[in-house]
């Protein structure tokens, strides 16, 4: 009679237990310090993230925005080159940067020295030396914005409180090439300068990065087990440069923004 | 008394007489299909006795006879040789019309690309061959060179001879002239002009035959014979472009231009410029003397100037550009390209000469090219003055711009943010090791 009544009792021991045994991991995943956020699903894992992390050492960012140099600001409004051969509208911005974490901070985020390199070109006709108008004569100017910069990256949000957002700033140097073209070759002006050169400057970019990883939990994991890849985010920023080379040169900065997709390695 | 038919004596009886009937007609049978069978016979036996005979008339047992010839036995002669991404082996209309006798051949050292001949130098390899032999050079399209048939003259044969000689030494250097193979008929001299590189023919593969044969053209095979299979007749010219605009510029002409679907060739390869500065005051169009732009020289919009047919140069519409000497002054490659820059003359070795100077009158046409570097006909003649323009650069430095001149960057005085920003790497370095190492 004993035996029986302790067999009876046996399947309402184990659901006891399963369902201790998930609560237990579900209370468990929402406190981890260092664990992916973990959305409140069922189909979450059911081991502890960091077993399946690998180490985080970098960023990756591919970015793309719109971009208009403000080479006529160098004139206070006494001239608008940039603006009559090359008219109103914006250039698109392209390139990439990466980041080093050097230092992570535990409950905050991550900082370290990051670079950068971005393309853009505009393309106009250029105007008949009379003034009767347009020629089909094309001439150009391609810009490629470098800069290297520190990164912060407050990640505690996405962490800590399951926010999946990654506010950021980063701020440096800026060094950006160009060349101003004309019919295929470099333009030369009438005092002979030619058309090449490369400005420095400092640059500022402040926005926010949201965590991919936070909507597909378990890709993310899997991401990162065979690539290494830890995170993966869509961000925006803010980005504001002065590139003349203090006032000596061509006003090559810009207030933009730029968007795009960025991975942590 | 009757038998049952399932009597074992009964069955005995049977088996001899179907065994004796089935022999019979076995042989009323054989009786029957007797004389076909004999014809077939005769004919597989008279098949198989006659193509032995053929068999020996190209490749005879007791001949030892060979012609041998090797990729590098084959090599056309231009004046300016054609790279091997330029089709070398293919005969284009320029190959045809430089086959002139009047011109130097190429090996002389006076000649040059305008003033030597096209000729194709074979170089065979021959073994067992005597002084009863003489090797010959058969040309066909689709023709088996090496059957008698296709070697006779009048409308039997589909091969045509471009050479024949008795050789006298293994290494002998046969030179063919490209119309020879061009005309791909030769029974009298009529294929010796220049009419026949306008036949127009597009793009014709040849297979040339290199043989040695017993007692003239419809002599035997002996031993074995060499083939040339890389070589193809292409002396269709594409068509002009239509259409053709001219822009000024600074210096140099933009001129545009459009190929109707049906002319869109794959092999187009590019198209050609030609211009040709007017005198002045010989400025003709709407434009009147003194603005050779044509219709005012209206802003933006390319401008075709419809008067210069009347201009007193060289250039005009559907003439060819190899009739007279013409100057060219740019190149647009690709099928697509439908506008291009003109802005130096073309020296004749293809190095930049006179630049496009800004304000005198020019005639400018265009033609198409193929891969072959066959030329159509000259476009409409278009004609326009190239003007000053001022560029962005230009423009940036008139209003007293500070940027340009690469090396006009002078390092900012001070330059103490380039030494914190690496004294902060190091910071951060150590920042790192320390946190490591708590």
């Amino acid at each position: 009679m004993f035996g029986r009544a302790r067999l009876g009792r046996l399947p309402f021991l184990s659901l006891a237990a399963g369902c201790a045994l998930l609560c237990g991991s579900r209370v468990a995943l929402a406190h981890e310090d260092d664990g992916p956020p973990q959305p409140r699903r069922s189909r979450a894992p059911t081991r502890d993230p960091a077993e399946y992390r690998t180490d985080q050492n970098g960023a990756f960012e591919f970015r793309m925005g719109p971009y208009r140099p403000r080479i006529d600001e160098e004139f206070g409004g006494g001239a608008t080159p940039f603006n009559d051969i090359f008219g109103d509208g914006q250039g698109v911005l392209v390139g990439f940067e990466v980041d080093w974490q050097v230092l992570h901070i535990p409950h905050f985020g991550s900082l370290g020295p990051g670079v950068g390199w971005q393309f853009t070109t505009f393309t106009g006709n250029a105007p008949f030396a009379d003034g009767s108008g347009s020629s089909q004569q094309p001439t150009s100017i391609w810009v490629m914005p470098t800069y290297a910069v520190a990164v912060l990256r407050v990640d505690a949000l996405a962490r800590d409180f399951d926010i999946p957002l990654v506010p950021y700033a980063k701020v440096g140097v800026a060094y950006t090439l160009y060349e101003a073209r004309d019919a295929g070759a470099t333009s030369v002006a009438a005092d002979e300068v030619r058309g090449t050169g490369a400005e420095l400057g400092y640059q500022i970019q402040g926005g926010a990065m949201l965590h991919l990883n936070f909507f597909a939990p378990q890709a993310g994991i899997d991401m990162d087990a065979a690539t290494g890849v830890n995170n993966a985010y869509l961000f925006w920023e803010w980005m504001y440069s002065d590139v003349s080379s203090f006032g000596r040169g061509m006003q090559l900065g810009a207030s933009t923004w730029m968007a795009g997709v960025a991975i942590e390695f | 008394m009757r038998r049952s038919i399932l009597a074992p004596s009964s069955w005995l009886c049977v088996f001899p007489r179907v065994a004796r009937w089935h022999a019979l007609c076995s042989k009323i049978e054989t009786m029957r299909f007797l004389p076909p069978l004999l014809a077939l016979l005769l004919a597989l036996s008279s098949l198989l006795a006659t193509a032995p005979a053929q068999a020996q008339s190209t490749t005879p047992p007791t001949s030892n006879a060979s012609v041998v010839l090797p990729v590098s036995g084959f090599i056309i002669r231009r004046g300016k040789e054609r790279t091997s991404a330029e089709f070398p082996f293919w005969l284009n209309r320029d190959d045809c019309l430089k086959d002139d006798l009047s011109l130097l051949s190429p090996d002389d050292p006076k000649a040059t690309e305008d003033n030597s001949r096209t000729v194709i130098e074979v170089t065979p390899n021959l073994k067992g061959f005597n002084s009863t032999m003489n090797l010959e050079v058969w040309v066909g399209t689709s023709a088996n060179c090496t059957e008698s048939i296709e070697r006779r003259g009048g409308t039997t044969g589909r091969c045509w001879n471009v050479y024949s000689k008795a050789p006298t030494q293994s290494g002998v250097k046969l030179s063919i002239r490209p119309r020879q193979i061009i005309a791909q008929k030769v029974e009298d001299d009529s294929w010796d002009s220049p009419a026949t590189c306008d036949l127009g023919t597009d793009r014709v593969a040849i297979t040339m035959y290199l043989m040695l044969l017993k007692g003239g053209n419809n002599g035997d095979v002996l031993g074995t014979s060499a083939t040339w299979d890389k070589t193809l007749i292409d002396i269709a010219a594409p068509q002009a472009p239509s259409d053709v605009k001219v822009s000024p510029g600074d210096g140099r002409l933009f001129p545009d231009w459009f190929v109707a679907s049906a002319n869109d060739l794959e092999d187009t390869f590019g198209f050609r410029f030609y211009c040709e500065e007017l005198g002045a005051g010989n400025a003709v169009g709407q434009g009147g003397a003194g603005n050779f732009v044509g219709q005012g020289g209206g802003a933006g919009a390319p401008t075709a100037a419809t008067g210069c047919s009347s201009a007193p140069g060289v250039l005009f519409q559907d003439m060819r550009t190899d009739a007279i000497k013409l100057r060219r002054c740019g190149f647009a490659t690709g099928r697509a390209a439908r506008s291009g820059q003109a802005a130096y003359f073309v020296n004749e070795n293809g190095s930049q000469g006179e630049p496009l100077k800004n304000d005198a009158d020019y005639a400018i046409g265009v033609t198409t090219s193929d891969l072959v570097f066959n030329e159509s006909k000259l476009s409409s003649v278009v004609c326009a003055s190239p003007k000053q323009v001022t560029t962005f650069f230009e423009a940036y430095r008139e209003a007293g711009g500070k940027g340009g001149g690469f090396c006009g960057y002078a390092p900012v005085p001070g330059s103490w943010h380039l030494l914190g920003l690496g004294l902060g790497a190091f910071g951060l370095l150590g920042l790192r090791r320390w946190r490591r190492a708590q």
